[in-house]
């Protein structure tokens, strides 16, 4: 059984990104390296080859929400594709549909926070 | 020698063209927005106020012709050009939060707390370049992210209330709720207190001024008009 | 005094007073006056991503744009930040602006009620200064309270060490606190997740992530460490929430983490900028090293 390979969504991600995710050949070092891959439901390189072959389930996995941006994927990989800039145009896409993934009248004890953490999760998690 | 009718000596009025929900109309030069709508026989029930450029009820957006930018102002202030597309504001939707002030720090948190949209800001400064008052409105929300409430107090001391920054915000915040709940922490807890007030409000409770009250408004017409005509008045 | 643009970010004149207090000092101290910009915004904490929008540079060039107008009356043009998130964010966009002109030229026709970006600002973290500009053996010079072989474990976080355009020192295998531990007399230990994320923003809304990552984190160190030293006020913020469940949680002792400009200050005897807590805090700490040395 010979399944379709669709090419939308790596192309939207490079529009949006910049980056050519058919770069990657699955080694494996970013997720390894990923300190938040324990809580993520999708590994970094599994989401990568979901992009490679056009699976949109990419683009609900909890795993580009967790993302820490924390660049560790990006300055690792082998073949020198920004992984962090993938994750980001993932998000982008549904960011940019006015979907919003960060309520901020819904955060317990906001006034609690450091203006840092609330600007953050502003920025990566609204739109 | 020749009489003039009236007609001709008539002084001529220059007219320019105006657009009113996409409708041209021709109105003379020098009237204000407020004024041309209703030269044109508009009668305004929304979107007016005080019309003196104090309320901020009489928010209008214009283009002008050949020009891409948007043009902001108060309809009672702003003096209409040849060629401008205007459109009233009535309303600015926003919901303002109930809190207790007593309740309130005057820091970042307490503002936080009820208005977190503020976090959201990314500096685009379209707020400021909107403002009919010159207020510098993205300053007014980056000192309030700073916990800096003193200066944002004094940086929106002309806000108005007009809305207009909130329509432009992409971050969608309502930016005068927000100077409003500033201004109000400020006013209560970093002001300096007026001594004198106090002590005359203190003076008022205890009934200081009670009996004095009392017999003047006893007096009666004839007392007052004695009163009135024989008050102290500066040389 | 040689004088260097100084760009403070949000939290510094707010959760992080002490950060800046006792970089002041040191700054003073070591000859360098930080000359405050005005009309500083906050520069958004992270970086924006996208290659085909410049909207989230808005807020960092805009700053780097008050550098260039400040830069002309100090003759200098080196903006110096303290928070690394900052630091990243001012040196990540400084460094697309002077690669894609495209960029350059949409940000500078957006902003145009500002002077346009020219691209001549250099944006320094205050460790790179105290490395190149003054150098770590001029700083040795000056202490006179050395930490007297207390055990300190830096912590870099993300951004200091990456991505590679901003990074002031190696993203595997940094030196550059170890070294500044080293110059004030304390013992550095060897920290196998010191560049490590502690979670970052995940801490909004997502609290147990950042609790299980910082455990993880000090798991290797939690005996033997005394101080974590940081570079960011995020990550001690998330430092202190993960220390605070790991106490509760499985036992371990108190950890303080403190701004390496607080050790620093002590080092060089500035008590007048430094809180008086975390004075204590280290004198205490020295008496007890001391006992353990004298044990015959």
């Amino acid at each position: 059984m010979i399944r379709k390979i669709d090419m939308e969504l790596a192309k939207k991600v490079f529009e949006i990104s910049g980056q050519n995710v058919y770069l990657c050949y699955q080694c494996g070092k970013c997720s390894a390296g990923c300190p938040v891959a324990t809580e993520m439901d999708l590994l970094p390189n599994q989401i990568i080859h979901m992009v490679q072959i056009g699976n949109e389930k990419a683009l609900e996995a909890k795993s580009i929400w967790i993302c820490a941006t924390c660049f560790t994927c990006s300055v690792r990989c082998p073949r020198g594709l920004d992984v962090a800039k993938v994750m980001e145009a993932l998000r982008l896409i549904i960011l940019r549909r006015g979907i919003y993934k960060l309520d901020l009248r819904k955060i317990k004890d906001i006034d609690k926070y450091p203006q840092i953490a609330l600007v953050g999760a502003s920025r990566k998690l609204t739109g | 020698m020749s009489l003039k009718t009236i007609e001709e000596t008539k002084p001529k009025l220059k007219m320019v063209s105006i657009y009113i929900m996409g409708k041209e109309y021709k109105v003379p030069a020098g009237l204000t927005i407020l004024k041309a709508m209703e030269y044109v026989g508009y009668r305004l029930i929304r979107g007016v106020g005080c019309r003196a450029g104090f309320c901020g009820a009489c928010s209008t957006v214009y283009r002008l012709k050949g020009d891409y930018r948007l043009y902001t102002g108060l309809a009672c202030q702003t003096t209409i050009k040849d060629g401008m597309y205007l459109v009233q504001l009535p309303f600015v939707p926003a919901k303002k939060q109930i809190y207790n002030i007593d309740e309130l720090k005057p820091d970042f948190a307490s503002v936080v707390k009820y208005y977190p949209e503020i976090t959201r800001c990314v500096q685009c400064n379209s707020c400021t370049k909107v403002c009919p008052q010159d207020v510098q409105v993205m300053d007014a929300i980056q000192a309030i992210l700073r916990g800096d409430i003193e200066k944002a107090a004094h940086l929106t001391f002309d806000c108005i209330a007009c809305g207009l920054c909130s329509m432009r915000c992409p971050a969608e915040i309502v930016h005068y709720n927000v100077f409003q709940l500033v201004r109000r922490l400020y006013g209560k807890y970093i002001a300096k207190k007026s001594k004198h007030l106090e002590e005359r409000l203190k003076e008022i409770e205890e009934g200081k001024f009670r009996e004095e009250l009392d017999r003047l408004v006893r007096a009666g017409p004839e007392e007052w008009k004695k009163l009135y005509a024989e008050r102290e008045i500066e040389p | 005094m040689k004088k260097f643009m100084y760009m403070p970010g949000c939290s510094l004149k707010n959760y992080a007073t002490n950060y800046e207090k006792s970089a002041i000092g040191i700054a003073k101290k070591l000859g360098i006056e930080l000359v405050e910009l005005e009309r500083w915004n906050c520069c958004g904490v992270v970086y924006g991503l996208a290659s085909d929008s410049v909207f989230h540079q808005i807020a960092a060039v805009r700053n780097l744009i008050r550098a260039q107008e400040t830069s002309k009356n100090l003759g200098n043009n080196k903006l110096v930040t303290l928070c690394s998130m900052c630091y990243q964010v001012l040196a990540s966009a400084n460094h697309r602006i002077k690669n894609d002109e495209q960029a350059l030229e949409a940000l500078n026709k957006f902003m145009d009620e500002e002077e346009d970006y020219r691209g001549e600002i250099e944006v320094k973290h205050f460790l790179a200064i105290l490395r190149d500009e003054i150098g770590f053996d001029k700083i040795k010079e000056k202490i006179v309270r050395p930490l007297k072989n207390l055990n300190i474990a830096p912590y870099y976080g993300c951004v200091l060490v990456r991505p590679k355009e901003a990074a002031i020192d190696d993203p595997e295998d940094p030196i550059i606190l170890e070294t500044l531990i080293e110059t004030i007399g304390g013992n550095p230990i060897y920290w196998p997740f010191r560049t490590d994320c502690c979670g970052s923003y995940n801490v909004v809304s997502n609290q147990d992530i950042v609790k299980k990552r910082v455990w993880n984190l000090i798991k290797p160190i939690r005996d033997e460490v005394d101080i974590i030293i940081t570079v960011c006020p995020l990550c001690k913020f998330n430092l202190d929430l993960g220390i605070d469940f790991a106490k509760k949680e499985y036992y371990i002792k108190n950890i303080p983490v403190l701004y390496f400009t607080e050790i620093l200050a002590y080092a060089l005897g500035l008590d007048e900028y430094l809180d008086s807590s975390i004075i204590n805090l280290l004198e205490n700490m020295i008496k007890k090293e001391e006992v353990k040395t004298h044990v015959p």
